[in-house]
């Protein structure tokens, strides 16, 4: 995990071939004293990496972001409101590369949309 | 004179001057320097900390790059917030990514050069295109993004 105590997986599972995992944010986490001060927001950047360590976590392996096309960010991730995220993907693994597509909800809706290609490392 | 003259006496190499430039406030700053200032375009750079949060393994991260280049393109817009009078920067944060290719990631303890182009503005949304290289020439990561400004 990149961000100690940054989040905590509540539960994973896995639905016709799509990944759902629900986690819970740590809303006190030190990286809102900077982003941004008096107005914390998740960044964009830390929200893509949940999915790669999602992904870690099913198949027991390391990943590196290789490639990323049309991510949306769709609405603010404000811990303080939005402390509970889900993770809803697919992904391929060809054993050299891991091609991922899901979004990430908080309980008000889609927050992010991902598309991804990962190399195995 | 050319446009694409660097509108910068002498590069801004003070953390402090670049605090007052940017919205992110430690532990989450990931650019250290702005080296040219053009009306369109912008290079920055970035001395990876060793204790830096988006390390991990001795290893700058994925999200530690992308930041770093979004973080570029946030200098930019502070520098010409100062240069037309804004007294603070104004917060904004990244609305999506067209693309992004990382090719490798750098140490921490390296140094990062980013050269950010102005593609397009409207609004309160501007698309911008960032290169980041190490201080041997490698390019390390490229993207192409959209930021929002939230005032």
């Amino acid at each position: 995990m990149l961000l100690k105590d940054f989040y905590s997986v509540e539960s994973s599972r896995e639905e016709d071939g799509k990944c759902i995992t629900h986690l819970k944010i740590n809303k006190n986490h030190r990286l809102y004293n900077g982003h941004f001060p008096n107005r914390p927001v998740t960044p964009g950047v830390i929200l893509m990496q949940l999915f790669k360590e999602d992904a870690e976590r099913r198949i027991g392996k390391s990943l590196q972001l290789k490639n990323a096309n049309n991510i949306k960010f769709m609405a603010v991730v404000d811990p303080e409101i939005h402390n509970e995220l889900f993770l809803e993907y697919h992904f391929e693994d060809n054993s050299q590369e891991i091609r991922l597509k899901g979004i990430a909800k908080t309980n008000e809706g889609i927050s992010l949309k991902i598309n991804a290609i990962y190399k195995l490392i | 004179m050319s446009m694409k003259q660097s509108l910068l006496k002498e590069p801004i190499l003070e953390i402090e001057r670049i605090l007052e430039l940017i919205p992110q406030k430690p532990p989450f700053v990931m650019v250290d320097r702005l080296l040219k200032y053009t009306e369109n375009t912008g290079k920055t750079g970035f001395v990876i900390p060793m204790d830096n949060i988006l390390v991990e393994d001795g290893v700058f991260s994925e999200p530690g790059l992308i930041e770093h280049m979004a973080q570029s393109m946030s200098l930019w817009r502070g520098y010409q917030g100062f240069l037309s009078g804004l007294d603070k920067p104004k917060t904004g944060f990244i609305g999506s990514i067209k693309s992004v290719e990382i090719f490798e990631l750098p140490k921490a303890g390296s140094t990062l050069t980013t050269n950010v182009e102005i593609l397009q503005e409207f609004k309160n949304v501007t698309s911008v295109g960032a290169r980041t290289e190490d201080e041997s020439g490698k390019l390390l990561a490229t993207s192409e993004m959209k930021t929002v400004t939230v005032g």
